[in-house]
């Protein structure tokens, strides 16, 4: 069996006290399997982005862990953390959260960079190319429309190979077809270069294309 | 230990040691110099004045003192009153004799120490940095290890599947079969209820000659017989070989099929496979409309993949069904589609043949029936 890349072990996150204590992940049990991908389903308000935000150790937990590679990463030093973070997971957002300052080249080799590492530029173009955005790296963030952007931040989130890609509402600013189009590079890619691809949705059409979709309801996580 | 480190350690304490040794010798020093010149200072202030010996004495070795402060200032006054301000090197030769090199040596020393400090500090933040980039390095090849493993337990796991399931789907059929003939053996019907039970049998073989045939594909699949080479094709050409496969079929049930013109491109595809992958689309959709409705094929270049629609007025599929009609051997659980033909293989394989080539297929809801929307990328990875 494809073993577990992404697990969590009892994790809460709770806001809020006392009576007016919101549990937004209670008690959650839960693994993701290397390459493949995981669609993770709930209405709004379930849990489901702070579940991705504790997957991507972009949050701490009130309790439980969170096992990147077998890894706690909540139990590494500071430094550490974010070397690893950068390292293991690219993130999309359905904001695209690009740099409005910097142009798409730019975008999309920051992450690379910020790790000290060397761009592979043959591989950057290929990518930025097959995507669809290669006549537009010297443009400015502003001046594309939102599929596009959508489109830089998964370059952006790809050019530097990380072993995961967690995606929260990748396609929520877009319209169906060009939705489609992102879902179908997303899948492509991963499976091409061999990553776990976590997306949280809420279209049941994209859980469809997933290879196991998970439900969570009111903070815990059920298998579909 | 390695020499390395033992060498390091080494050179730390000597180094301290050093330092330490030296301080002390520099304080004997100091001490036997202040020691010396208060002696002299005796001395000269005796020869000065023989007859005051008992009061220098006492005064220098603490037994006859005025104030402190008052002696102090009266010092002071003095010195003023003759002269000798701020120098304070020539004051005292134990000073000046220790004082500079001191300081300028105890400067170095500290300085060296704390840059020994720093360096040690910075490569021990280094090691743990690198320590850590190993273990991770180690982590990531022992996945992979367990990743393969994991990978030829699936393998296998899906050939015993694959196995049970075309046995069980060959039984059926077989069984039917081999009903009918038994039934026509027997001399207890009439001529041409034993003619009927012979033509029920035929239709039988028929079947399983279909199912024969999906089941082969879909073993040769998954056995990776089934190699999919991307070569430079017209997609117009693939979707019209597609249509014309099913042509006959839906006309023989009203059923229309039309296709609107579209940008051509050349793509990367297997042809072969692919015009199977949309005749097994299609072959769907005509099966499960009634007559006289219409399918329509829609296709438009987006931007890095050509969408195609193909959209029938059939029965529709729930939604709770719309992953599972893409599992091997699904077959609805609608009583239309129990009684269709099918082996419930071919949505599967299409799903299989589209992917291996970056692109996908899902289905909505139609305006009355299915909508198909399958992905077709420019660029294939």
């Amino acid at each position: 069996m494809s073993e577990k890349i992404l697990e969590t072990e009892d994790l809460c996150k709770y806001y809020g006290t006392g009576e007016n204590v919101v549990k937004a992940i209670d008690h959650t049990d839960m693994h993701i399997q290397r390459g493949k991908f995981t669609a993770i389903v709930g209405r709004s308000g379930s849990g489901k982005s702070t579940l991705l935000h504790m997957l991507g150790a972009l949050d701490r937990p009130d309790s439980g862990r969170v096992l990147i590679e077998g890894k706690d990463v909540f139990s590494l030093k500071d430094e550490q953390l974010a070397v690893f973070r950068r390292r293991k997971i690219g993130f999309v957002f359905q904001n695209f959260n690009l740099i409005p300052s910097l142009n798409v080249w730019e975008n999309i080799v920051l992450p690379i960079g910020l790790d000290k590492r060397k761009v592979n530029r043959g591989f950057v173009l290929d990518l930025a190319e097959r995507i669809g955005i290669g006549d537009k790296l010297d443009s400015l963030p502003n001046t594309l429309s939102g599929g596009q952007q959508q489109r830089v931040a998964i370059a952006r989130a790809l050019a530097a190979k990380p072993a995961i890609i967690l995606a929260d509402e990748p396609t929520g600013s877009l319209d169906s077809s060009t939705e489609l189009e992102v879902i179908s590079l997303l899948k492509a890619c991963v499976s091409e270069f061999g990553q776990t691809l976590v997306m949280i949705t809420h279209d049941e059409t994209i859980s469809q294309m997933a290879d196991r979709a998970l439900v969570i309801a009111d903070g815990r996580v059920v298998s579909k | 230990m390695d020499k390395r480190s033992v060498k390091r350690v080494v050179l730390f304490w000597g180094l301290l040691f050093f330092v330490m040794a030296g301080g002390a010798m520099a304080m004997l020093a100091w001490a036997e110099t202040v020691r010396t010149q208060e002696e002299e200072m005796l001395g000269q202030l005796i020869l000065m004045e023989p007859k005051t010996e008992g009061e220098y004495v006492s005064v220098l070795r603490g037994k006859q003192r005025a104030g402190k402060e008052y002696a102090i200032n009266t010092g002071r006054r003095a010195d003023e009153k003759y002269g000798y301000v701020g120098n304070y090197a020539a004051a005292s030769p134990a000073v000046d004799a220790f004082l500079t090199p001191l300081l300028f040596v105890t400067a170095f020393l500290g300085l060296l120490l704390g840059a020994l400090l720093l360096f040690q500090k910075k490569r021990q933040a280094e090691m743990e940095l690198e320590l850590f980039d190993l273990q991770d390095k180690l982590t990531q090849a022992r996945e992979e290890n367990q990743a393969l493993r994991g990978r030829m337990e699936e393998e296998e796991a899906k050939t015993k599947a694959l196995v049970t399931d075309v046995s069980h789907q060959l039984k059926t059929p077989l069984s039917s079969l081999k009903m009918c003939y038994e039934i026509a053996d027997t001399s207890s019907f009439t001529l041409q209820e034993q003619r009927a039970f012979l033509a029920q049998g035929l239709c039988e073989v028929n079947k399983l000659e279909n199912l024969i045939h999906s089941l082969v594909q879909a073993s040769r699949l998954e056995a990776g017989m089934i190699q999919i080479h991307q070569e430079p094709t017209s997609l117009k050409k693939i979707l019209k070989g597609a249509v014309n496969s099913v042509y006959m079929k839906a006309y023989d049930r009203g059923i229309s099929i039309s296709l609107d013109d579209f940008e051509d491109k050349n793509l990367s595809l297997d042809a072969r496979w692919t015009q199977e992958a949309l005749v097994n689309v299609l072959d769907n959709a005509v099966k499960y409309s009634e007559k006289d409705t219409a399918i329509e094929i829609r296709v438009r270049p987006m931007i890095s993949h050509y969408l195609l629609e193909i959209e029938d007025e059939g029965v529709g599929i729930a939604p709770q069904e719309a992953n599972r009609i893409f599992q091997r051997f699904y077959r609805g659980s609608s009583s239309k589609a129990m009684k269709a033909e099918g082996t419930g293989v071919g949505l599967y394989l299409a799903r299989r043949i589209l992917e291996a080539q970056g692109g996908t297929i899902c289905v909505k809801k139609g305006k009355v029936g299915s909508l198909f929307q399958i992905t077709v990328p420019f660029h294939c990875f």
